[in-house]
């Protein structure tokens, strides 16, 4: 059942993940009688049938995994409508926003779905999440998706532009998300849809201008706890690095009637090592440093947006 | 929610939240608490709803109404230019200590005394509109002695934390909410955590299973003294805490034979032996307290030579206690030796790749694993074993970086103090060997 809880074995209709190389996904649904092009040769459908998620597929050129579907892998890999949110920024909102099992929310715009499917995964199965989008193609396709991936139920999505028209929410949520070009104007009908005993509000904006007057509406309307931040994730890569070990001191000529008994294994060491050497490269008096290196991304997203929490109490 | 869920209880433990400061405290009849270096009794919390606002008049609690909340939130201003003209000076201030300690004991209310302090101020009406505001939030801080009770959440305990993050192994809020999104934890999981963070981790996930599934504390054999005292915070029901098991590491065995049949393992986890039981009883002691009265018993009991039936009694009662926990861990032991787990997470401050080694043997494919260190070092050596050996995919190496930001009209910029680390995650999918 997708994602909603994990089974073991491939049947048809999963929306299944081929995991072709590091960051390289691609989201299929599993139907009778199709093939599906890998870069590695073609992947009939069928074979796929009753195998287990997580084990490893061989095609004419080579191998892949097929994984099961986790709101995650869906955020790295399902097709763009808009411009998304990444997994940093959703971690941190459905913890911010307090959210878990049995917790209803709002949410605009639902933009390609992303966000949605982790707070649908947290809140489920007795919470619900209300998305709107203002985009008749976004909408039309983020139904679908839901549907497909089995979540429907726990979802309503509406076609609605939630500035003008608002939530037309009363009383019913436990929080509110927000990602849209103008939030403080609609700051308005996310108090009114909180449930009257409180809850949280989040806004995703990308500018500081934006984050501004957003706040400047949420103190007016009574909102506190009014905290903005900005999270950015650092990956770090493992290499194995080498440097090199310069002479230090004057080299004299090898004695081993030295006075520092420690250095005579040494010196023993790298005489040996020489001798084995090319006898070109004997004139290298010194050793490479080999290490495991932690290297960070050579380049990195700077910024994603800025994420603006509030809490209402009492209202 | 119904609305009974949002009143104060004895019993519960509540979040004073202050601007940035929270304290948790467990809420008894006539217990005095100390917030904010004021004393108070917490009775009149009783039956009261969580998010209510409270000013403390004389060691009493006075609840404030939603307006007037506001009321004090806003800054009065008409500011001056720039500060060319202050001096700082003692005489800028005309009223004495003594003025304010008498108005205090006379029973003034903290705004008038702040009212008075701003008439009494040579240099406020010169301030700018900016220190002007400074000013009033520092004497509100001293004079206003204002707090809001809250539901416990993670989030909530997450910022007691946040002056002592070295009790929580330096976790900080964009970690753990990494570490509970990237092990897909959700409704009906079943999930072992290895953790030394106070049980937060653990209250976390049991929060995220909505009360189905399991969560299963792996612990090493020789702890005796495992605290798991962040879980009380979290007022867990009975209903939530039995999804919470606890095994040693050292009963979980792999299966030899090499089968992988799906059949039950109970012969496996019956061949416990003897002192493991014994040990895994004794790190059972100091965790939730469900039964305040356990110790207290024993001690009498040993005293009074008398009562040898009831001495009995309890003995039998434990017996059948020690019975119970055996046959929750036989149970949980056997979940993850037939491969039922979900997700994997490592929050510790033991070496991570030995129990990553011993542990993802029990992992089924494609399931999630997330450890976290506040160390690189382990970490590195954990991502070079996983990538030789091939079990996992979609191996992923990080750290975050979080920046809280003022923003003010005209004066918005990043917050001067920033936490330099919230430590290292490793997130990876388990995959099956291939054949």
């Amino acid at each position: 059942m997708s994602f909603k809880e994990y089974k073991s074995t491939v049947e048809y209709g999963d929306t299944v993940l081929l995991y072709i190389g590091y960051n390289n996904i691609l989201p299929l649904i599993v139907k009778k009688g199709q093939t599906h092009q890998t870069k590695f040769g073609a992947l009939p459908h069928d074979t796929l049938i009753g195998k287990q998620y997580g084990s490893k597929i061989h095609c004419p050129k080579g191998w892949i995994i097929i994984l099961h579907p986790t709101p995650e892998f869906w955020t790295m890999c399902l097709p763009h409508r808009t411009q998304i949110l990444y997994s940093t920024d959703i971690s941190m909102i459905v913890f911010q926003l307090d959210l878990k099992p049995g917790s209803t929310v709002a949410e605009a715009g639902t933009g390609s779905g992303s966000l949605s499917h982790a707070i649908i995964r947290t809140i489920l199965p007795k919470g619900h999440l209300y998305t709107f989008e203002f985009h008749k193609e976004r909408y039309m396709k983020a139904s679908e998706e839901f549907i497909q991936h089995q979540i429907g139920d726990y979802v309503t999505v509406t076609h609605r532009d939630v500035c003008g028209e608002g939530f037309q929410l009363t009383n019913l949520v436990d929080a509110v998300f927000l990602d849209l070009p103008r939030p403080w104007e609609c700051i308005q009908s996310a108090k009114e849809a909180i449930k009257k005993e409180g809850g949280r509000l989040c806004s995703f904006s990308p500018c500081i201008e934006q984050v501004q007057k957003t706040c400047e509406e949420l103190t007016k309307l009574g909102f506190t706890d009014i905290t903005t931040m900005e999270c950015l994730v650092r990956n770090i890569n493992v290499q194995n690095a080498t440097l090199q070990n310069i002479t230090l001191e004057e080299q004299t000529a090898p004695s081993f009637t030295g006075d520092a008994n420690a250095e005579t294994d040494e010196f023993k060491s790298k005489k040996l090592k020489t001798e084995n050497a090319d006898v070109k490269t004997s004139k290298k008096s010194t050793d490479n440093y080999c290490f495991p290196a932690a290297v960070p991304a050579l380049t990195m997203p700077g910024h994603t947006g800025f994420l603006t929490f509030a809490s209402i109490y009492m209202h | 929610m119904p609305m009974a869920n949002n009143i104060i209880a004895d019993g519960d433990h509540v979040i004073f939240k202050r601007d940035g400061t929270c304290r948790v405290f467990q809420i008894k009849p006539d217990r005095q608490a100390y917030f904010e270096k004021v004393k108070f009794t917490v009775n009149d919390l009783i039956g009261q709803q969580f998010g209510s606002t409270f000013k403390v008049d004389r060691g009493n609690l006075v609840k404030l109404s939603e307006t007037k909340v506001l009321e004090l939130e806003q800054v009065a201003s008409e500011p001056g230019a720039d500060n060319r003209n202050l001096l700082d000076s003692e005489s800028n201030q005309k009223m004495r200590l003594e003025d304010i300690q008498k108005m205090k004991s006379d029973g003034l209310s903290g705004e008038k005394i702040i009212e008075e302090l701003v008439e009494n101020s040579e240099t406020f009406d010169s301030k700018t509109s900016f220190s002007q505001a400074k000013y009033l939030k520092k004497k509100k801080k001293k004079h206003l002695q204002m707090f809001t009770v809250l539901r416990p959440t993670a989030r909530l305990v997450m910022e007691i934390f946040s002056k002592e993050p070295a009790k929580i192994c330096f976790l900080r809020p964009d970690t753990v909410s990494q570490i509970l999104n990237f092990s897909n934890v959700m409704y009906g999981s079943n999930v072992a955590v290895v953790e030394t963070c106070q049980g937060l981790v653990l209250a976390c996930v049991l929060e995220r299973l909505g009360g189905h599934g399991k969560v299963i504390h792996i612990v090493p054999n020789t702890s005796d003294t495992l605290c798991r005292q962040v879980m009380n915070y979290f007022n867990l029901t009975k209903d939530q805490l039995d999804h919470f098991y606890s095994v040693p590491i050292t009963c979980l065995k792999v299966e030899t034979d090499g089968t992988q049949h799906k059949s039950l393992n109970i012969n496996s986890s019956t061949e416990i032996p003897g002192d493991t039981l014994v040990s895994y009883s004794r790190t059972e002691l100091p965790a939730i307290e469900m039964l305040p009265d356990r110790t207290d018993d024993v001690n009498e009991a040993e005293k009074s030579d008398i009562m040898t039936e009831e001495k009995e009694a309890e003995k039998k009662k434990r017996e059948v206690k020690r019975e119970e926990k055996q046959k929750r861990q036989e149970a949980a032991a056997a979940l993850i030796q037939n491969k039922k787990l979900d997700s994997l997470i490592i929050a510790c401050k033991y070496n991570p790749l030995p129990v990553v080694k011993k542990l993802i043997q029990f992992l089924p494919p494609s399931r999630c694993v997330v450890v976290y260190c506040q160390y690189i070092e382990p970490l590195v050596e954990c991502y070079t074993w996983i990538k030789e050996q091939q079990v996992g995919c979609q191996l992923k190496f990080s750290e975050t970086w979080c920046r809280d930001y003022q923003v003010l009209p005209n004066q918005t910029h990043p917050v001067i103090n920033m936490s330099g680390t919230g430590g290292y995650l490793l997130t990876y999918t388990t995959v099956s060997k291939l054949s």
